[in-house]
């Protein structure tokens, strides 16, 4: 009798052992999967990460846990998502930080140490003013600026932040002066704005929308590729002659290594949890607005804004080399 | 004031659904506020996907109940652990485990739950009643008035300076410096990091403070060999008796307008706000010396100061759309998930709403008041809990709480060091709370100041240039006067007690 | 001459002067006037004078009435000495924090609330279990369920779904 509980003991404790094995030889998902989020619990990006998490739950009928890995400013999640084991159980979200760290010479990676998997969302910059401001448009905007060369103060996320190299992006095309103001995050930016304390700010639409939609603050001009669902009617910047397109973007990414099988199916998976309508809902109350690319897409895309990134942070001052 | 809709909201928040998930709100905040590592802020931002898809009235009772709960389950810890909770119960701390070590933990815990009540509702009430009016001057704070505000915070630390002024200034001094650790908030460029891009972001605050309180006293406490003769610790009471009701009245009625003021100031809350209250709370008191080893008015102060935040906090959220601290940030992602925009268009649209939350709020602190004294008992049986097994429960659950967060063993090193560092400061005569206020007011100080160099061109005389400003400024300096004045009186007075005046 | 209050002071003096140094290496700005060395400068300074005056008063203080120290060891087993005591329950954080990853939350917990109760004199094995693994489950289901914070799994990684 307590032979046998000893050797069933043993036989439980091989099946155990050898779980791990037959885990990744076996069909994907085998066994639950952890997904990793450079930004802390409660965030923008951690709430859209947790909800995407949920759906790819129910899609693969795997326990999908999201794991906050942050500070340095995202830098220590992005290395904890390229060093993951390579086996498909660790996904990654990626950040525009991603970009913009290399060239402060904060971290010693790039986007090309990744293996993307999609994008989920792009958000553009809109140059907005207070409600009662004569700035009505991107003319306005500039000749005002050019009639107070001292005056003009624009609000941003931080420095180095996404915001602030879309301001200064913004005053390089424009041909203006201006002080970039960076606040610990958009939201004190904004009130300061909407406290008649700054001049205007250079946030995402999402972050500004609320006050936008109250009255207390107008949009003179979006800075993406096109204009936002959420206020069709504010023009581009491009469509006011100026041209300028930006933002910020979350995507997903694996490290780099995932047999090709396994990524198939990770790539299928994540499309059909993104597809979810539960997610697509999620992320049209939370006013982001969806960007799906494909791995291709994505990939050539990340090309594109590194090199973009770049350059304007090298003309900021804010790139190392 | 629509008196016939309020009415109708309260009727609407008297379902017993509505009721139900109040008191699940309010319980879940209690245990997160008491479990150290884990704030109201974080509660409320995890809890949020949880409401996702209910209606709204629900989802926002529910996180309405939590906030309530979690500023007044920091209170718990602080007072029978010497933990604070939430960041917001750190001043707590002073008055609260002195009480506790005295056998009258059950004595603090009811003053707490009572002060928390008081606060919470005078903090719902005006809320109801005066949101518009406090708003616009909410938004009248600039750059500028931030800055006198944190330097004005700043001069409560002579007030929690203990015996020695040069070491309670020692260790606000050591605090600041630690704030400027990490990014520099206006130029990006990362100072003292030593090349460890975890400190990129500062000091992480929650385990500092975890190791600060908690380690620290954990470490002195293991050492005690003897056999420790136990406090009885007395509970037979659920509520404050009349004796320190009217002791703490003023300071619970000066605490709930000071609470509600600083939560309704978006960036400033229930931390800052406990600690002005106490500050001020000695600085009138008529026996100043005995702060320290356990003043029942302490505990009122800050626990009254801190929930009452919570009202202040929603001012500025609901009436302009402009989060009035963290946890009221984190709840304006759950008022957009629910499609509801607040500031003046929600007020417009959607009134019935605004209302539901003024209803919601005030029958959440009634829910706290109960569920707290159901509680109380409960709570209180942790202090007679062995000490070989609450030393280990507590170091288990600062290493996670620190932890947790960002899922960084970083973080628990950190902890671990101002553990360290706390019990050899506690040793030799460091009050540690400066420490702590430091951390909270210093980058604010330090950001504001420069941020209003950036808008001003570098010109100093922008500091001058607001009338709040400098009305916060002139307060500051009046408050560090009164102060020092107080300190030389309580040293006079202690030197005629015991002669020796401590360590 | 007050021997811990003097350390103290040499130690913030210590703090002071690394800070000044290493802020000289901050970058200067030219816009605002200052940089990001201006406020830990100015703070280093002044921390600087607190220190020294702690040292001054320290050294010229008359000896300190010795204060009412922890009564010493009494009995020889190691156990029982305070600072040893301190020291265990330092190096039980550390081990914990390094083998959190490793071996995962479940089983590091209940091997530190065992460890940690017998530093502390409990000499009750079942009990001992028993409460460790209450504590470490309560944790968890919070943590965990409640919450939805990942706390690492460990070897228990495939048995724990």
């Amino acid at each position: 009798m307590k032979r046998r509980s000893v050797l069933m003991g043993l036989g439980a404790a091989a099946v155990i052992a050898a779980a791990p094995l037959t885990a990744s030889a076996a069909e994907w998902p085998a066994k639950p999967i952890t997904m990793i989020c450079p930004w802390s619990a409660g965030g923008g990006t951690d709430l859209l990460l947790r909800k995407l998490a949920a759906s790819l739950a129910k899609e693969t009928k795997q326990t999908v846990t999201v794991a906050n890995t942050t500070g340095g400013g995202g830098a220590i999640g992005h290395a904890a998502i390229m060093r993951a084991p390579a086996d498909g159980y660790t996904i990654g979200m990626i950040t525009f930080e991603l970009n913009s760290l290399p060239p402060q010479g904060l971290i010693p990676f790039t986007w090309k140490d990744f293996d993307p998997i999609m994008r989920i969302n792009m958000d553009a910059p809109a140059l907005t003013v207070k409600a009662d401001s004569p700035i009505n448009s991107i003319k306005d905007f500039t000749d005002y600026a050019k009639a107070h060369p001292d005056d003009v103060t624009i609000g941003n996320s931080g420095p180095g932040s996404v915001w602030h190299i879309a301001a200064a992006m913004m005053a390089d095309e424009l041909g203006i002066k201006a002080k970039y103001v960076p606040f610990d995050g958009a939201a004190p930016a904004v009130t300061a704005l909407v406290g008649g304390h700054l001049t205007a700010v250079s946030v995402s639409v999402a972050e500004v929308r609320s006050q936008v939609a109250a009255g207390n603050l107008k949009m003179v001009g979006v800075m993406g590729e096109k204009r936002s669902d959420l206020f069709p009617d504010v023009p581009t910047f491009e469509e006011q002659g100026v041209k300028a397109s930006f933002g910020t973007w979350r995507g997903i990414a694996l490290p780099k290594g995932v047999p090709a099988a396994t990524r198939a199916k990770i790539v299928k998976a994540l499309k059909a949890a993104y597809d979810d309508p539960e997610f697509q809902e999620f992320a049209k109350n939370a006013g982001l607005s969806l960007a799906y690319q494909n791995d291709k897409d994505f990939t050539a895309f990340l090309d594109k804004n590194a090199k973009d990134v770049h350059r304007v942070m090298l003309s900021l001052g804010l790139a190392k080399k | 004031m629509d008196f016939a809709l309020l009415l109708h909201s309260f009727g609407n928040v008297f379902a017993p659904d509505v009721m139900l998930v109040i008191a699940f709100g309010v319980a879940i905040g209690i245990t997160i506020g008491a479990l150290p590592g884990l704030t109201a802020t974080m509660g409320v931002a995890l809890l949020v996907p949880l409401t996702f898809g209910r209606p709204p009235l629900e989802s926002l009772a529910m996180l309405l109940g939590l906030f309530c709960g979690a500023m007044y389950g920091g209170s718990i810890s602080a007072i029978l652990v010497r933990t604070p909770g939430t960041p917001a119960a750190a001043a707590t701390v002073l008055e609260g485990y002195p009480l506790a070590q005295k056998g009258q933990a059950g004595r603090a815990l009811a003053m707490a739950l009572f002060a928390s009540f008081c606060g919470g509702l005078s903090g719902a009430l005006i809320m109801t009643f005066m949101s518009p009016l406090i708003s616009t001057v909410a938004l009248e704070f600039s750059t500028v008035e931030y800055f006198a505000l944190a330097v004005f915070g700043l001069s409560v630390i002579v007030s929690i300076s203990g015996n020695s002024i040069v070491k309670g200034l020692m260790a606000g001094l050591f605090g600041l410096l630690l704030s400027t650790v990490g990014a520099d908030a206006i130029s990006g460029f990362p100072r003292y990091i030593f090349g460890q891009m975890d400190l990129f972001e500062g000091p992480p605050f929650i385990p500092t403070l975890i190791g600060l309180f908690a380690v620290s006293e954990v470490l002195a406490n293991v050492q005690i060999t003897k056999q420790i003769v136990r406090v009885k610790t007395v509970v037979d009471r659920y509520f404050p008796s009349w004796a320190d009701i009217k002791a703490a009245w003023v300071t619970i009625a000066r605490g709930s307008v000071i609470g509600t003021f600083i939560g309704a100031i978006p960036g400033a809350g229930g931390d800052i706000a406990a600690f002005v209250s106490y500050g001020e709370t000695k600085r009138t008191s008529k026996h100043p010396e005995k702060f320290g080893t356990g003043v029942i008015e302490g505990v009122a102060a800050s626990e009254c100061a801190n929930n009452a935040c919570s009202g202040g906090a929603m001012i500025p959220l609901l009436s302009l759309g402009v989060p009035g601290d963290a946890v009221t940030a984190v709840l304006l992602g759950a008022f957009v998930l629910q499609g509801l925009q607040p500031g003046p268009l929600l007020y417009k649209e959607h009134i019935d709403v605004v209302y539901n939350v003024f209803a919601s709020l005030i029958v959440a602190n009634f829910a706290m008041l109960i569920i707290g004294m159901l509680g109380i008992r409960l709570f209180a049986k942790v202090i007679m809990v062995k000490r070989a097994i609450l030393m280990p429960a507590i170091l288990v659950l600062s290493i996670v709480g620190s932890y947790a967060m960002r899922g960084d063993t970083f973080d628990v090193y950190v902890m671990l060091t101002f553990g360290v560092v706390g019990y050899f400061m506690q040793k030799h005569g460091f009050p540690l709370s400066p420490i702590l206020l430091a951390l909270i007011l210093g980058p604010m100080a330090e950001a504001n100041l420069r941020r209003s160099l950036v808008i001003s061109g570098g010109d100093f005389s922008i500091i001058f240039s607001r009338p709040i400003a400098v009305g916060l400024l002139i307060l500051a300096v009046l408050s560090l006067i009164a102060s020092v004045y107080n300190h030389r009186k309580i040293q006079k007075r202690l030197a005629l007690t015991d002669g020796a005046g401590g360590e | 001459m007050k021997r811990g209050d003097f350390v103290a002071g040499a130690i913030g003096v210590a703090i002071s002067g690394g800070a000044l140094v290493i802020a000289s290496d901050f970058p200067a700005d030219v816009v605002m006037k200052i940089g990001p060395a201006f406020f830990p400068e100015m703070l280093a300074y002044l921390l600087l004078l607190c220190s020294a005056t702690l040292m001054v008063n320290a050294a010229l203080a008359k000896p300190a009435v010795v204060a009412a120290e922890d009564p010493p060891p009494v009995r020889g087993l190691f156990l029982d000495n305070g600072i040893v005591r301190a020291m265990l329950t330092v190096a039980a954080v550390l081990a914990f924090t390094l083998l959190l990853r490793p071996v995962g939350f479940i089983l590091t917990s209940v091997g530190f609330l065992i460890a940690m109760m017998a530093v502390l004199g409990m000499r009750r094995p079942l009990g001992m279990f028993g409460v460790a693994l209450g504590v470490t489950a309560g944790i968890y289901l919070i943590f965990e369920k409640l919450l939805g914070l990942t706390l690492p799994a460990g070897v228990l990684d495939s048995i724990l779904y």
